[in-house]
């Protein structure tokens, strides 16, 4: 850590040696602040150690926090002089009346971390977990998985203590403390050191009364993690944590309702989880009115989670997720996403309405993010179908110019099309879209626009002028554009043989020369089948899938075993990026979970559409259904060219590359 | 939780650096400061860098950072920080470069109070205390930041029994204070009108708040509104008020709420809030507004706003601004108000696009009025510009009025045989959070 040019001049050291060799004690304190101060800034003064531990003699309690300080930091660089420490400390622990100054020796003792000094260190920190005070238990306590961690082979007879102290201790925040670092042993170690059973657990459940907030916290996140044995304990706990959701505390209330969303799958008693829920989701949504619009953001980030499972949460309350004019814009995206997944069919209208005054915010991003919800809400569930696209319609005619919503319009369309090819003649909705194909000048509004021109070529007026006119430009295009200008064509041309036979003979002669494989060979797969029988390439480009009807978007998060760890994590920040924790870190394992079924609790039952929940029930039990959908959607994936299907193309390409000559 | 916890100046010199755990590069500020200057604002409050979690909030131009290799709490770290930052602004007065590398051995102090191990210890003001040694210095004498900075005593002989057993310990106060206490009722109103002046959605994000000067912090006894009710069943209407939620600080005993509408409190020193609420139900808001738009030819658009403060006559809202965003294509915006009005101006700001009408004072009962007259470019007609006004904004403050009608009946100090009558200060506040209505 010390490099050139930052240590402290010669003289000064010097001058800091004198200081704190003399006999003046005020004078010595002086020297040992300027030390720490040099310290604080990153300059090297170990070679003061011996003359400042010198200092530790005397019995003054401000001096002995300073040196400490210092000890602390240069204990591993100088782990030979650091020896001579032990004894001060040994004598502080043992002798000392002062709760405060055995608390801290044992407190700096652990944080030397030098492994050979850590056997001294056993014998007082057995006393201290045993000593009188509470203050002295609470610090000796968090000391154990410091040493843990350098030396976990001297441990186990401190670990036993633990557990004793841990049936007999009455302090809360000893308590607390207890759990914590109990708790970080058995992450470190992969033991279970923790043995619940119903006295503890009462034990802790009247801790959490008495906590300060953090040990609340620390005992609240702890028992989410617990299973308990029957309803009934459930029920105790639940009971007892139910009065922690009104804490002032965003972190605490947030663990309680942590804690009791985990235990209501254990409860028998179906109208008690109906009541809870009742109880839980205000204290979700007071969470984001009283805070600031970080910690706003998380519980946002949290609720999409929760609402996979618990959709019974948020019910009738979708209108707090409104956005207000003023949020800043990150917490308005969160609350689109969550207004779309809130969406069902009886409030479906009250949300596409909701949406529909958002389209004339004067912020692009958010317009497109709202015409995207939109989309999905339209996908998603078919009740919702026509509304959603009446809206998007209404708004494609006020387009005027190529904006950032324009894209994400003609995006949605396309994709509303291809789950509901009838929805065209909605409201003349085809002809409106139509009209604003030009204004496209993103890839993907782009292809979605050369789709709807091959899907519907016999509905749009001069289509194949558009055709060509795309086609002329084709080279400029992006990869993603070329590819579905090559299946738009075609669909075209077996629409208007004669009229597009020049149009794809163009294309066909710009195309196959593309450095693009995936165009090249797209090309070459269209121009071998158009020289076999048009009738047999008509039934396969312009397949007509009818109504897919498998269609809806999955909106859900997370796979059902991927989602009890989710929520076991709820509030950390893995949450917050929607990734599991071992995604994100490498040094955390974490338990294979193999629990498939997930209780999910929704409200009152709707007879007619239960898109989402409906999904994930059918993939617990029937796996192999869901492989044979997935299959189909590949099969329509393949024939409207939205993914090359590559290997395919090049198997064919080299068998019959004579005769791809002959059509030209 | 937390490795390190460092201090860094606007510049980037460290001034505090605290490793909890050893298990990060002493390089991490450096790391911080340089992934920090990259944001071209403020830095996120939360970032990653190589599997290093940084959360940290600014105060006074410093950062103060929390670093970790674990899976973080971003909610807890952010609080935790800021409890931090409040904790060092309680002993030090103020939180500013020089103060802090003036204290520092008395912030380590605090610091290793507050965490151990990187896990949140003692962190009120209060609890620490007795724990720590070291007096502040201070930068400057005499300035009016200092002159409110709390006096600590200094326990040289330690006191035993340092946890008791209550979540929040009564300190020795200094006997030369007024001995008052203030309550705030804060009100924070969210309404969303249509154009028809219809309320769509309505909510109060309310809390009480007190600030306690009180020698020796006797327990208090705080009673609200007999009609209080807190949870709303679904379809009922009742005439009393109806919190949908609330929550309470930690000193506060809210068992006998339900049954007689009292708190008792037991108040630590300066300030804090007592209680937090949420009201979704419905109230009478403060102020309406009536927004018409005519179309007067293809280019030009009329738009006129008539307010309307619908509370007491006594009551007076001060402040009030309105801001209406008007259509990008504006060549020209004239704004009319009501002859002799007074202390009331409308501007229109070209560059924003907005025109903001101030009123300084309106008495309850009062209406206003507002005209605008647009020109607009030739690019853009009136029928399709029109949609481009609005949505209206409405800030504004009233005091001493509440829209709830949470009210407090009454507070007294439970200690019998207490002489001295403090004195007892309510004050009742209703700001706007976010009053729109759209077009």
């Amino acid at each position: 850590m010390a490099y050139f040019g930052n240590n402290p001049q010669r003289g000064e050291l010097q001058e800091l040696y004198a200081d704190l060799n003399d006999l003046n004690f005020e004078k010595k304190k002086e020297a040992v602040k300027k030390v720490i101060a040099y310290m604080t800034v990153g300059k090297d003064v170990s070679e003061l150690f011996q003359s400042v531990i010198k200092c530790l003699e005397f019995n003054d309690i401000e001096m002995k926090k300073l040196i400490y300080l210092y000890i602390v930091n240069y204990s591993r660089q100088k782990p030979d002089d650091a020896i001579m420490v032990i004894q001060n400390f040994r004598k502080d622990v043992r002798k000392s009346e002062n709760p405060l100054v055995r608390a801290l020796a044992i407190r700096t003792f652990g944080c030397l971390r030098v492994p050979k000094l850590n056997e001294y260190l056993i014998e007082p920190l057995k006393d201290c977990i045993q000593d009188d005070d509470p203050y002295v238990r609470k610090t000796a306590v968090l000391c154990v998985p410091k040493v843990f961690e350098v030396s976990p082979d001297i441990c186990p007879a401190l670990l036993e203590q633990l557990q004793k102290l841990l049936e007999k201790e009455s302090n809360a925040l000893v308590l607390a403390n207890l759990i914590q670092s109990m708790r970080e042993i058995e992450v470190v170690s992969g033991k279970q050191l923790i043995n619940l059973n119903q006295k503890i657990i009462q034990k802790l459940l009247l801790a959490v009364d008495e906590c300060i907030e953090w040990g609340q916290i620390f005992i609240l996140d702890y028992l989410a993690t617990h299973n308990p044995q029957d309803s009934k304990q459930a029920e105790i706990i639940i009971e007892r944590t139910l009065p922690r959701l009104s804490h002032i505390n965003p972190t605490v209330t947030f663990c309680a309702v942590k804690v009791i969303l985990k235990y209501l799958d254990f409860l028998d008693n179906g109208e008690l989880v109906k009541n809870l829920c009742k109880k839980v989701a205000p204290s979700l949504i007071s969470l984001l009115s009283w805070n600031q619009p970080e910690v706003q953001y998380t519980i946002l980030r949290n609720i999409s989670l929760i609402l996979q499972k618990f959709p019974i949460l948020f019910e009738n309350e979708v209108k707090v997720f409104f956005c207000s004019f003023n949020e800043p814009y990150y917490i308005k995206y969160e609350k689109l996403d969550i207004m779309v997944r809130i969406c069902d069919s009886k409030n479906f209208g009250q949300v596409l309405n909701e949406l529909l005054i958002y389209l004339n915010e004067a912020d692009p991003h958010f317009v497109r993010k709202t015409i995207k919800s939109i989309g999905k809400i339209a996908i998603t569930y078919d009740k919702a179908l026509e509304k959603a696209v009446s809206i998007l319609v209404e708004f494609a005619k006020n387009v005027q110019q190529p904006t950032e919503p324009v894209q994400e319009l003609l995006m949605q369309m396309q994709l509303i099309y291809k789950k509901s090819k009838q929805m065209y003649k909605y409201d003349e909705s085809l002809k409106i879209i139509y009209s604003i194909v030009d204004y496209a000048n993103e890839p993907e509004s782009k292809s979605a626009c050369a789709w709807i021109l091959g899907e519907f070529g016999e509905y749009i007026p001069k289509s194949v002028e558009k055709m060509k006119e795309y086609i002329d430009n084709f080279q400029m295009e992006d990869r993603l554009v070329q590819l579905q200008l090559l299946t738009s064509a075609v669909q075209l041309y077996l629409k208007y043989p004669s009229q597009c036979a020049t149009i794809i003979q163009q294309l066909i002669t710009s195309a196959k020369d593309s450095f693009n494989p995936d165009v090249r060979d797209r090309t070459y797969i269209y121009w071998r089948l158009l020289s076999t029988d048009p009738e047999v390439v008509k039934n396969l480009v312009c397949f007509n899938s009818g109504v897919v009807s498998n269609f809806s978007k999955d909106l859900r998060l997370w796979e059902t075993q991927d989602l009890v760890l989710a929520l076991e994590n709820m509030g950390s920040i893995s949450n917050l990026f929607h990734k599991l924790p071992h995604q994100l870190y490498k040094n955390i394992k974490i338990k294979i979970n193999n629990q498939h079924d997930v209780k999910i609790y929704k409200g009152e039952e709707k007879p007619d559409t239960q898109p989402q929940p409906q999904a994930q029930n059918q993939q617990d039990g029937s796996n192999q259904n869901n492989k044979k959908d997935q299959q189909q959607q590949q099969d329509i994936d393949l024939l409207s060219f939205d993914e090359p299907p590559s290997n395919i193309n090049i198997n064919n390409n080299n068998n019959n590359k004579t005769d791809v000559f002959e059509l030209i | 939780m937390f490795s390190q916890i460092f201090i860094l100046s606007p510049r980037g010199d460290t001034i505090i650096n605290r490793d909890f755990r050893s298990d990060l590069p002493k390089s991490t500020p450096e790391t911080f400061f340089r992934q920090a200057k990259t944001y071209s604002g403020d830095a996120n409050p939360l970032f990653t860098v190589d599997c290093i979690q940084f959360a940290h909030i600014k105060r006074g131009g410093l950062y103060i950072v929390g670093t970790s290799r674990f899976n973080l709490q971003p909610a807890m770290s952010l609080e935790l920080l800021d409890r931090l930052a409040k904790e060092i602004k309680d002993f030090c007065g103020v939180i500013n470069e020089e103060v802090l590398r003036k204290n520092f051995i008395l912030i380590y102090e605090i610091l290793d109070e507050s965490f151990d191990f990187g896990y949140p210890q003692l962190m009120a003001t209060e609890q620490i205390k007795p724990l720590i040694v070291n007096d502040p210095i201070q930068p400057q004498p005499d300035s009016v930041m200092n002159s409110l900075r709390p006096k600590i005593q200094t326990f040289n002989i330690f006191v035993p029994n340092t946890i008791g057993s209550q979540a929040v310990q009564r300190s020795v106060l200094n006997k030369n204070q007024a001995n008052e206490i203030f309550v705030d009722i804060y009100e924070k109103l969210n309404v969303l009108f249509n154009s028809s002046a219809y309320v769509i959605n309505q909510s109060i994000e309310g809390c009480i708040q007190m600030t306690s000067f009180l020698q020796g912090n006797p327990p208090l006894k705080l009673a609200l509104n007999d009609d209080l009710q807190i949870g709303r069943q679904q379809g009922q209407y009742s005439a009393g008020v109806i919190l949908d939620d609330c929550n309470f600080h930690e000193c506060v005993n809210a068992n006998e709420l339900d049954m007689n509408k009292t708190l008792r409190i037991q108040p630590p020193d300066g300030q804090f809030v007592v209680m937090n609420y949420r009201i979704s139900g419905d109230y009478a808001a403060p102020f309406r507004l009536f927004p018409i738009i005519e179309e007067i030819s293809s280019s030009k658009i009329e738009v006129t706003i008539k307010l309307k403060a619908c509370f007491d006559a006594k009551i007076i809202a001060s402040y009030a601004t309105i801001r209406i965003p008007i259509p990008k294509q504006t060549a020209n915006a004239y704004t009319e108000l009501v002859k002799n009005a007074q202390q009331e101006t409308a501007e229109y700001d070209s560059n924003k696009k907005m025109v903001e009408w101030q009123i300084k004072k309106l008495n309850g009962g009062q209406e206003r009025s507002l005209k605008i007259k647009l020109t607009l470019q030739a690019t853009q007609t009136a029928h399709t510009a029109r949609k481009e006004i609005g949505p209206i904004a409405m800030n504004f403050e009233i005091p001493m009025f509440n829209v709830s009608r949470l009210q407090i009946k009454y507070l007294r100090i439970e200690e019998r045989g207490n002489t001295t009558n403090p004195h007892r200060w309510v004050r009742y506040i209703t700001q706007s959070s976010s009053y729109v209505c759209r077009i």
